[in-house]
């Protein structure tokens, strides 16, 4: 015989409400209703008559509504009937601990009940249900196994362990946790059965890791899947990237996602893009089960901040349509439109014919689109109107083909780049090189030595013409761009004419990219705070085709970005649930402040560090940074924000085969699954039937009363 | 009668109009032929002088040769006299009871209706109004526990007056005493008489037949015509009441609590039981019984309640 248990056990106090038929009773027996009548002497008589079968009656009836309301309250409380133990089980257990499924597939919803619900009511029927003499712990099966309850007689303990847990964003390990719990049941010193009962979805993610070795004999382990019927299936959102483009008409965001489903038949699932709180835009993903799919949402911004945009910068969501896991279904991220980059090109070389200007090319890609905004506040000078005023509030200053400046004016530009600008030096027939290497000699990568035409080479192997070759691909200015090793718009520049360098100098910097003869094309250095690159060939059409290319307006609008330190802000900043976040830390700033989703605040001392590393990722959502300095207010850091996105796995509700189970039990240990299912006797159904029963019973009652 | 509305409680409160009128067309006779002296409406079994003629008797000595029928000597050479119908006036004699058990007027589910003596009133009155609108004399006794007021019939005009004073000043209280009344109505009574018994009959001896009405049959031996008007509430001919009652006794200190859907169907039972006794009894006494529920229109209680008789003529 099996013993008895309530998966909801709280509900069982609701036999109390058994009571009220016989309080009712007697209250109405007190209260009866005076009536002066005349014909009295019929009704002593007719009581006479009927005084004995009317009390049985009543008595029955009583019975009957008591009856009904207890089976209505024990119903609720939904109990089963455990499944009689297997051989050698039958014995009070000497330990059993509870191990708590609390990831984030547990957060499933199905007919109004999560999983962790489930499991909780299941925990607690469980505890209850062993016998005094026996020890209960509880593990909570988190990113990694937690005791919340350590083995021991103490049942209210264990209780309110179980009632406690309210369940995490993480991915939990359960093979790692079931072998903890064995461990915590093997501590326990005494003779007789140690028990681990696994309370989860048992979805094939959780147990996907092999056994741990440690050894677990004398340990029962029972996987008990908190739902009879089969998961629901899933889609989820598993990556979203979003970026600033240029578009038609102007600044663009480019929302790119990835989507995938698990389990069911293939639907298409809509997707929204809520910028602002409002929906921008809708997506029809056809998703089927193991294929994920990528698209993106393009939103033209015109230039400005989201609508709505809240103090921090705006926030943009992409939701699919909600299933019964709803953690995967939306994206939020943080996004900020940083204000117009302020940029200064001295042009060396201007033309009276405009496409014949030095910086023809390069101020049209980088005006954006019809002249329309592009991010870049776009500010053209000549030499001549160079003064050591002319870069305050300049991000980034570009010298195309410029022949010289004044002594102040380049002792202003390199301290502009010391105190964090940007400077890009394009080189020209105009370059007075002796001047540059005099008065720049510290923004560049090595000394000019002067420009070379290709016919001048004296390498016979070498052909007409240099293409670019050899690009640092990773670097963030051709992030992007390339495709494999390749950039497909910058592989076919032919250059005829380039600058060399000195030869023997020490260079200080990297080389981006080069030339075909292997010389150097695009090189950078650090300057201060700052950064300087340095084109070795024209910007314009006169030593070289890279301006009529179609990596030119990409490879500029990058340049400029990364010099102004702008690129990468407005992208996406993500991080899964329980990997590390890099925070970079302000000069200054003797700590950061972590802010969760859920409002609870970390505090990350800097202690002189440029980045740091946040651990606690253990939430799903936005986390904000703030910067607090000593004696200051704390700020928010907006390019800091980022999100944490749920770890796939979790997505994927997949049920665990019996060999899955078999292979993650611990090395010794037996193990047997259980579900309300096939093991346990439900009898909530067996009690509303008796229920309905019963209310035909009274209403005849009634009826034959009546 | 005048327009105007009666005031409450007046005795001509007593006698609605649309009572009187609905009853006007009919015309009460007597179910025996009453020997009174004076001229009316009655048709009595006795030979006198109306114009009504009865049949032709061979003449014999002592007959009054007014009534020789000599176109009949004519004819068949023999004496016959003409015999003639005589008309008389009844003695109508309302026996109302007036005891405690009078004054229920449901209540059960709220519904409250006229009181059992409101409606005895009611009726008594319409039938002396009926009485004196034909000429025949009219009394009433009204009891209780003993007889508390008691009118002798009268003819007169304004007998009617004092009828409804006496009817409109009793108000209900007492146990019931029938037999002891109708001893003392019968003793009164002169000449036959149309005695109308109006009652709930409770506390008159249902287990022993309703030994109450016993009297009944003395007056119907004398010759008199007798009518029971059995009045109830509708609550207590179906009992309609709801959860757990305290009923308490309206004539004693007697209580039941019971819950009141449980005994229903015995108390239906026990009501069959006394109404089949009441019925009868009245039949076994020779005497009319009609059970007249208190929320009937008293003119369709009253037609009905004649009717059976064939003492009533429409028109006239």
């Amino acid at each position: 015989m099996g013993a008895l248990a309530f998966l909801d056990g709280a509900l069982a106090w609701g036999l109390v409400a058994a009571a009220v038929p016989f309080v009712v009773h007697l209250i109405s027996k007190r209260r009866a209703r005076r009536v002066p009548f005349a014909a009295l002497e019929l009704l002593l008589k007719s009581q006479r008559r009927t005084a004995r079968s009317i009390r049985l009656r009543q008595l029955l009836l009583l019975l009957v509504r008591t009856l009904l309301i207890a089976a209505l309250a024990l119903a609720l409380a939904r109990p089963v009937l455990r499944a009689e133990q297997a051989e050698g089980q039958r014995a009070a257990p000497l330990v059993v601990v509870v191990a708590l499924d609390v990831s984030a597939s547990m957060q499933t919803r199905l007919d109004g009940r999560t999983h962790l619900e489930r499991a909780r009511a299941m925990a607690l029927a469980r505890v209850r249900a062993e016998a005094d003499d026996v020890r209960v712990g509880v593990v909570a099966c988190d990113r990694a196994p937690r005791d919340v309850s350590p083995p021991s007689f103490d049942r209210a303990a264990a209780i309110a362990a179980i009632e406690g847990e309210r369940g995490g964003h993480g991915f939990a390990d359960l093979v790692a946790c079931t072998a903890h719990a064995a461990a915590l049941a093997r501590a326990v010193e005494g003779d007789g059965e140690r028990r681990v009962v696994v309370l989860s979805d048992l979805a094939a993610h959780g147990v996907g890791g092999s056994a741990s070795a440690a050894e677990a004999a004398g340990v029962t382990i029972e996987w008990a899947r908190v739902i009879d019927e089969e998961p629901p299936p899933n889609h989820a959102l598993l990556d979203v990237q979003v970026r600033r483009t240029s578009g038609r008409s102007g600044e663009a965001l480019q929302v790119a996602i990835s989507a995938e489903r698990w389990l069911g038949p293939a639907v298409d699932v809509p997707a929204d893009l809520l910028v602002g709180g409002r929906r921008a835009a809708r997506l029809a993903l056809p998703l089927s089960p193991g294929r994920a799919i990528e698209r993106s949402f393009h939103h033209a911004t015109g230039g400005d901040a989201p609508e709505s945009a809240p103090a921090g910068g705006a926030r943009i969501a992409v939701s699919l349509e909600h299933d019964a896991f709803e953690l995967d279904d939306q994206v939020e991220l943080p996004f900020e439109l940083p204000p117009p980059l302020k940029v200064i090109v001295v042009d060396g070389a201007p033309q009276a014919l405009p496409f014949q200007d030095e910086v023809f090319y390069l101020e049209t890609a980088l005006r954006g689109a019809n002249g329309g905004p592009s991010g870049l506040a776009l500010e053209v000078v000549g030499p001549d109107q160079v003064r050591a005023s002319t870069f305050a509030g300049a991000r980034v200053v570009v010298l195309a083909n410029v022949a010289r400046l004044d002594d102040a004016a380049a002792a202003a530009l390199i301290e502009h780049t010391r105190a964090g600008g940007g400077v890009l030096v394009s080189v020209g027939d105009q370059t007075d090189v002796e001047w540059a290497n005099r008065a720049l000699g510290e923004l560049l990568y090595a000394p000019l030595r002067g420009s070379k035409g290709q016919a001048l080479l004296d390498d016979a192997s070498v052909a007409d013409v240099l293409t670019l070759t050899r690009f640092r691909t990773e670097h963030p200015v051709l992030r992007g761009l390339a495709q494999g090793e390749e950039l497909p718009g910058l592989g076919r520049v032919r250059t005829h004419t380039f600058m060399l360098m000195e030869p023997g100098s020490t260079p200080a910097g990297d080389v981006l990219v080069r030339f075909s003869n292997g010389a150097p094309a695009l090189v950078e250095r650090d300057v201060g705070d700052g950064r300087a690159l340095l084109l070795l060939t024209s910007i314009d059409r006169d030593w070289s085709d890279l301006a009529i290319r179609p990596g030119f307006l990409p490879l500029v609008r990058q340049i400029a970005l990364y010099l102004g330190g702008a690129l990468d802000d407005g992208t996406t900043r993500l991080v899964h649930v329980g990997e590390r976040a890099m925070l970079r830390v302000p000069r200054g700033v003797d700590e950061l402040v972590v802010r969760a989703p859920s409002g609870r605040e970390t505090t990350v001392r800097a202690d002189g560090a440029a980045t740091l590393t946040f651990a606690d990722t253990d939430e799903v959502g936005i986390y904000t940074v703030l910067a607090r300095t000593e004696g200051g207010e704390p700020r928010v850091l907006g390019a800091e924000r980022f999100t944490a996105l749920l770890d796939a796995r979790e997505s994927d509700p997949t049920p665990a085969d019996a060999d899955a189970l078999a292979r993650a039990t611990p090395t010794g240990a037996r193990s047997h699954a259980s579900g309300g299912r096939d093991d346990d006797l439900q009898l909530w159904p067996f009690l509303f039937l008796a229920a309905a029963a019963l209310v035909l019973v009274e209403g005849g009652l009634v009826r034959r009363s009546a | 009668m005048s327009d105007a509305a009666p005031a409450a409680g007046s005795p001509a409160a007593l006698l609605p109009a649309a009572t009187v009128y609905g009853i006007a067309p009919l015309e009460l006779r007597a179910r025996v032929v009453a020997d009174g002296v004076l001229a009316g409406g009655h048709r009595s079994k006795r030979f006198g002088s109306s114009s009504e003629f009865a049949e032709h008797k061979l003449y014999a000595p002592g007959d009054d040769l007014r009534r020789l029928d000599w176109r009949a000597f004519a004819r068949l050479d023999r004496y016959f006299v003409r015999r003639h119908l005589d008309e008389t006036t009844i003695e109508v004699a309302l026996v109302v009871d007036t005891s405690g058990s009078m004054a229920y007027a449901g209540g059960a589910r709220g519904r409250y209706s006229t009181s059992k003596l409101e409606a005895a009133k009611t009726w008594a009155a319409a039938l002396a109004w009926l009485a004196v609108h034909h000429g025949d004399a009219v009394g009433v006794s009204l009891f209780a526990g003993a007889e508390r007021v008691q009118l002798a019939p009268r003819a007169r005009r304004d007998q009617l007056g004092v009828v409804l004073d006496a009817l409109a000043a009793v108000q209900p209280s007492g146990s019931t005493a029938l037999a002891e009344t109708l001893e003392a109505v019968a003793e009164r009574l002169t000449r036959r008489a149309l005695v109308v018994v109006i009652s709930d009959l409770f506390d008159c001896g249902a287990d022993e037949g309703l030994r109450a009405l016993e009297p009944l049959g003395v007056l119907r031996r004398m010759g008199c015509d007798a009518l029971i008007l059995h009045t109830l509430d509708r609550d207590e001919l179906e009992l309609p009441f709801d959860g757990v009652v305290r009923f308490e006794d309206l004539e004693g200190d007697r209580v039941v609590q019971v819950e009141a859907p449980l005994v229903r169907d015995s108390y239906l039972e026990e009501l069959r039981a006394f109404l089949d006794t009441a019925r009868l009894t009245a039949a076994r006494l020779d005497v009319r019984w009609h059970l007249a529920p208190t929320d009937d229109p008293p003119v369709r209680v009253l037609a009905e309640a004649l009717h059976g008789t064939a003492l009533l003529r429409g028109g006239r």
